[in-house]
């Protein structure tokens, strides 16, 4: 699967050696929590993930090209 | 050419009263637009967008013949109005608005800047000629 | 001339009923901006030393920045300041909608409230004309009520705020509620209000504003709004709203429960941005120019009643629901409807019934003193609790009074577990596992507060990697290491300018901090509108001065103020998480001080959390340090 990854300011603010777009191959199926691991970001820093436009839990799994959004840490209130 | 209003989408933010203000004013006020956002609380808990839907009845009933149909568009002629506000009377949908800074009536123009910029899709501009 | 102002302060004397019209003066725009350096800048100057948070002599001021009112993402907030009912220092509180906007248009960037009205009233502005009038058909009202009153009567065109009964009784911790749902809501601006008897403030405007290039901002503005649009997080973020971080911060094991006993809910995702959506939700319900409308407002039915709410965002969803232990998201919107109506801030409301349940718990409060038996998980003795304290009845009058004087007033070990810093309750995060959020609470100048540095973020991503590292080698059992102590004082001093900037620009910093609308876009929007080339930096310098003042403010005006008044309950440095993911971890009391040791020698501060002489003047405040050293 081509996964294109798409990192917010939030996120990149505590991953900073990341770009904010970035592309990898690999196996589908695969759930976002490995896509994540395989992209080098630990899970547990996307608080938001979205598959093409629309918001998804992390063990969802994606079986095809996708473009995701992820979006970091970030304050309520 | 219309505008429509989808009212579930709107959230009250009003950036279409500002749009049109600077669109047809070249000022950011607000009082200077064409459309109102109504907020129904406490219930039913959602907003109404009234806008005008170029029915005619202004052009109607201006004594003066000041307002007419231009591209699809209802259009007061600022050296026709005598700013009696008939018109504004008239409105079934009370879009007409007065303001002591504008030289006739405030009405909508169909200049499309708040279907452009609402964030919600709650305007949007329709149809062909 | 000042573009992006609307060029006036207005003064109203509620004693003598003298209203004042002055020009917004061009230093104080130049060098504090607007909205929260407005209020940081005035409180300093026009209030004298010693004065009663609930005397008349107290000012209650309402600011709006340059950039509220125009066509900028999210123009629509408001700052609110005064000396503090609950910490006794420096009090702000800033406050989304459309009140700030219609200020503008009706030509007054300030609104200064000083003296009290003879009699119950509410202030009338509609653009020239301001009045005081009776209010008394109003007072006794919910603050929800009060403003469908005042709509009907005046039009749903005219943008109000309200007090509840809370703030008629000078409960510590009412707020000022505005547009059914939105509040200043934390350290008891509404008190201070109902101190003044002014019920109500109704504003109306049909002015325009000067704009340095309104062709350019018309542009940029409409750009802005494309580009926010754009952002991977705008689909996303939106629909929940805040309440959709909930997850993550149980994940991360930062949740308050249960009085902040621990810091996991097992039952969060019933009470998550996802259960908002699927048993509240409405209309996604924003503020004045906003793309990214966050308010959830909604419909929930219980065993209580059927009410509508806006709410419940993440704040309320943690310290009604996780601190509180209310397992449904219907539960949580109900207690949120009851404390909007009454004029409560949830958050401080939440703490306090929170920390009268452990009390209750532990036989330190008896169902004689409280005059009903109460618990963890209930939401009808939280109802009876959050009237009782409106009306400062019974035990309401000694809750009434915020979890630091309540607790002092019980003793018999209360103290240690209310949770507050100086006097102000804690927000949504539980800290023993977050170095740099602990820090952020601790000295952060209204009291225990999240939203000057929100530094979790941060925290989580120094422990993260070692997660990572433990995930990926097959060993884990959801539990996280202790994050490391020292390096925060640094990161913790660049968040606590950034969002308070945008207090002073009057917008909301969402779309920023959350959705990643770059710093470039602020500054060009900020010159088009004011004409001012600033670049981020110094808007942050400003912002930095702002820092120092408030500091300042609070050691003038608290007896003896300084390093003791910065640390957290002794729950924090005593007792270790007892489960979830940050089982284990707290920060001793040594830990502590080296957070504070560091964060004070960042700052220019002395050992004892004083700005030195220096400091001050390098940020632009000799006056103030001339001001402080006299005063020793």
């Amino acid at each position: 699967m081509r996964i294109t990854l798409h990192l917010s300011g939030g996120l990149r603010a505590v991953l900073a050696h990341l770009p904010e777009e970035m592309t990898i191959h690999m196996e589908g199926p695969a759930s976002l929590r490995e896509i994540l691991v395989e992209a080098g970001i630990n899970p547990l820093l996307v608080m938001l993930i979205t598959v093409d436009g629309e918001r998804r839990e992390k063990n969802r799994v994606i079986d095809h090209d996708a473009r995701i959004g992820l979006v970091g840490p970030m304050a309520g209130g | 050419m219309k505008l429509r209003a989808i009212h579930e989408r709107c959230s009250g933010c009003r950036a279409c009263a500002l749009a049109c203000s600077l669109a047809n004013f070249r000022e950011m006020n607000p009082a200077k637009s064409a459309l109102r956002i109504e907020g129904r609380f406490p219930a039913p808990g959602d907003y109404r967008i009234h806008l005008c839907d170029q029915c005619g009845a202004c052009a109607e009933a201006c004594p003066e013949g000041a307002i007419v149909l231009v591209d699809g568009a209802y259009i007061i002629d600022a050296d026709l109005c005598t700013g009696c506000l008939t018109c504004i009377e008239a409105c079934p949908h009370s879009v007409m608005y007065e303001h002591p800074g504008a030289a006739t009536p405030i009405k909508c123009t169909l200049c499309g800047a708040c279907a452009e910029i609402c964030p919600r899709g709650a305007v949007v501009m329709e149809g062909g000629a | 001339m000042l573009f992006g102002y609307a060029g006036h302060i207005l003064e109203v004397n509620l004693s003598t009923g003298r209203i004042t019209k002055t020009p917004l003066p061009e230093d104080l725009a130049r060098d504090y901006i607007g909205g929260r350096g407005f209020v940081a800048r005035l409180l300093w100057d026009r209030i004298r030393r010693g004065t009663d948070p609930f005397s008349p002599e107290n000012l209650l001021i309402v600011a709006t920045g340059p950039m509220s009112g125009h066509l900028v993402p999210a123009s629509g907030k408001t700052h609110f300041g005064t000396k503090s009912p609950a910490t006794g220092g420096y009090a702000d509180s800033n406050m989304g909608g459309h009140f700030g906007p219609a200020l503008k248009y009706a030509g007054y960037d300030i609104l200064i409230l000083s003296g009290r009205a003879p009699g119950p009233g509410y202030l009338f502005i509609e653009d020239g004309t301001v009045e005081l009038r009776s209010a008394e058909a109003h007072w006794g009202s919910g603050a929800i009520t009060a403003e469908e009153e005042l709509k009907k009567e005046l039009g749903d065109d005219f943008q109000i705020i309200t007090i509840g009964p809370a703030g008629e009784n000078l409960v510590r911790f009412a707020c000022v509620s505005h547009d059914f749902g939105r509040q200043a809501g934390r350290t008891g601006a509404g008190a201070v209000m109902g101190s003044k008897n002014l019920k109500a403030v109704a504003v109306r405007g049909t002015g325009g504003l000067p704009v340095f290039d309104a062709e350019g901002l018309f542009e940029k503005g409409c750009e802005a709004f494309e580009k926010v649009k754009a952002k991977p997080g705008f689909a996303g973020w939106t629909p929940e709203g805040t309440a959709g971080i909930t997850d993550w911060v149980n994940e991360v094991g930062a949740f308050p429960t249960r009085n902040f006993q621990t810091s996991f809910f097992p039952g969060y995702k019933n009470i998550n941005g996802r259960a908002v959506l699927e048993h509240l939700k409405i209309t996604d319900k924003g503020c004045f120019c906003c793309p990214t409308p966050c308010g959830k407002y909604g419909r929930a039915g219980t065993g209580l009643g059927s009410v509508y709410v806006e709410g419940p965002e993440y704040e309320s969803i943690a310290l009604l629901g996780g601190a509180c232990v209310l397992e449904s998201v219907e539960d949580i919107a109900y207690a949120n409807y009851v404390c909007d109506q009454l004029g409560l801030d949830t958050i401080s409301a939440g703490a306090v019934a929170a920390w009268a349940m452990e009390c209750f718990e532990k036989g330190i409060l008896t169902e004689e003193k409280v005059g009903r038996k109460i618990r963890f998980g209930d939401l009808e003795g939280m109802v009876y609790l959050f009237e009782k304290i409106a009306a400062r009845d019974g035990i309401g009058d000694l809750l009434a009074e915020g979890v630091m004087r309540a607790s002092r007033e019980v003793g018999r070990g209360s103290e240690d577990f209310a949770i507050h810093v100086k006097g102000l309750e804690w927000s949504g995060y539980e800290s023993r596992n977050a170095p740099g959020m602990m820090l952020a609470y601790m000295t952060a100048d209204v009291g225990a507060h999240h939203n000057r540095a929100w530094a979790l973020g941060h925290d989580v991503a120094g422990s993260a990697a070692s997660v990572h590292d433990l995930i990926s080698s097959g060993g884990s059992r959801g539990k996280l290491p202790k994050a490391t102590v020292t390096g925060k004082a640094e990161r913790v001093i660049e968040l606590q300018h950034i969002r308070p900037l945008f207090d002073c620009l009057g917008i909301c910093r969402l779309q920023y901090m959350e959705l990643g609308f770059e710093a470039e876009n602020y500054e060009e929007l900020f010159f088009l509108v004011t004409g001012r080339r600033m670049s981020w930096a110094e808007l942050l310098q400003i912002s930095e001065r702002v820092w120092h003042l408030t500091r300042a403010f609070s050691v003038r005006e608290i007896e003896g103020f300084g390093r003791e008044f910065d640390y957290p309950p002794p729950r924090f440095f005593r007792e270790p998480v007892p489960d979830g993911p940050n089982e284990g971890h707290y920060l001793t009391r040594r830990e502590l001080d080296t957070l504070l040791d560091e964060y004070y020698a960042a700052r220019g501060w002395d050992q004892n959390g004083v700005p030195t002489e220096e400091t001050l003047r390098r940020a632009g405040l000799a006056d103030v340090a001339d001001a402080l050293r006299v005063e020793k």
